[in-house]
């Protein structure tokens, strides 16, 4: 069953919130190029709904500077743009992992029926 | 189907794309559609044969133009995308002769404003809470156009809807932390919400600050509504 727009509202809230640290967080270990991680995010049920609608999201996310990139030959294929952290992008991730860590433990709390503490 | 006219297919591809690109700035625009070109030829580059099937398939995982338009769009806050766009394409920028025109007979205004604002006594507008509850407050606002300044010292996520009632946000990221504030013209009656205890929302109209909101409540709705 297709879920209703209602259904899907707060998926997509969610999603708008966490999907530029699941970016920051394929690029924590290596920086990667973007077909590579426009691939991997289409992937992850749920976090995008197609593979073009990931490199809006990393404009933004060069623009804020907390993503740099660079080009490089491909061994087939056009050049490809690598995408990297920037300090500024590896500090941005390591705030919201503890902020996300907070929200979806009190979330869970509260799901699961427990009271305020 | 010969290269040819697979060729064609993600031609027209593109051409819908730029279309629904274009309430973006040209140097925006031009950057997403060669990132997405880049996307497809890495794609095509890894099919093992290039068929009209394989080719329509590498498209719709791309997704529908409309879409990948919404998301660019959307990230932009599109009043102040449109609005900048129709500034940048209307108001080109004054020649060196024109901005000396006009800059010497503005300079002695500013001084004369300086003066009368020295000697009359005046109450200079501001914002006003005119309702509040456990989840939101309300502030009248005196200007029609105003900006919101958003001062954070730490990377918060900020919400913005205008109209408030509106499912879809105008604006939904990441502030950067920074000494100055990030701007975000709005118009007509908006809802902000700020992620973060340490930050500060201002409002300024005309270059004149109307108030300001020391430490913003977590997850707390402010709306912002014209007065005049």
């Amino acid at each position: 069953m297709v879920p209703s727009t209602a259904e899907q509202r707060p998926l997509s809230q969610m999603r708008r919130g966490a999907i530029e640290y699941c970016v920051l967080a394929l690029l924590r270990s290596e920086p990667r190029y973007g077909y590579d991680l426009a691939r991997s995010l289409a992937a992850a049920d749920g976090l995008v709904t197609s593979e073009g609608t990931v490199y809006p999201l990393l404009a933004r996310l060069r623009k804020d500077g907390l993503v740099a990139t660079s080009w490089s030959e491909s061994p087939q294929g056009p050049p490809r743009k690598y995408y990297k952290l920037t300090d500024e992008g590896r500090r941005a991730l390591g705030v919201f992992i503890g902020q996300w860590r907070g929200f979806r433990d009190s979330v869970d709390h509260l799901l699961d029926g427990g009271g305020p503490e | 189907m010969n290269s040819d006219n697979l060729d064609a297919i993600v031609a027209k591809y593109f051409r819908n794309l730029e279309k629904a690109l274009q309430p973006l700035p040209a140097p925006e625009r031009q950057q997403l559609m060669s990132d997405i070109r880049g996307h497809v030829a890495e794609a095509r580059a890894g099919l093992n044969e290039q068929t009209e099937l394989a080719v329509r398939e590498i498209l719709e995982r791309v997704g529908l133009p409309d879409e990948i338009a919404a998301e660019a769009i959307g990230d932009e806050a599109p009043q102040v995308r449109s609005r900048l766009h129709h500034l940048r394409r209307t108001r080109p920028l004054p020649s060196r002769k024109s901005v000396v025109r006009v800059g010497v007979p503005v300079a002695v205004l500013v001084v004369l404003a300086a003066v009368l604002a020295s000697v009359l006594p005046s109450s200079p507008p501001a914002i006003e809470l005119v309702a509040s509850s456990a989840t939101g407050a309300t502030y009248s606002v005196p200007a029609s156009s105003y900006s919101v300044l958003v001062t954070t010292t730490k990377p918060c996520f900020v919400d913005i809807k205008a109209p408030p009632s509106d499912a879809e946000f105008a604006y939904a990221g990441v502030v950067k932390a920074s000494a100055h504030p990030s701007w975000f013209p709005e118009h007509g009656t908006i809802s902000v919400t700020i992620e973060a205890l340490v930050s500060s929302v201002g409002i300024s109209a005309g270059g004149r600050s109307l108030g300001t909101i020391d430490h913003p409540k977590l997850a707390f709705t402010y709306i912002f509504r014209p007065s005049t």
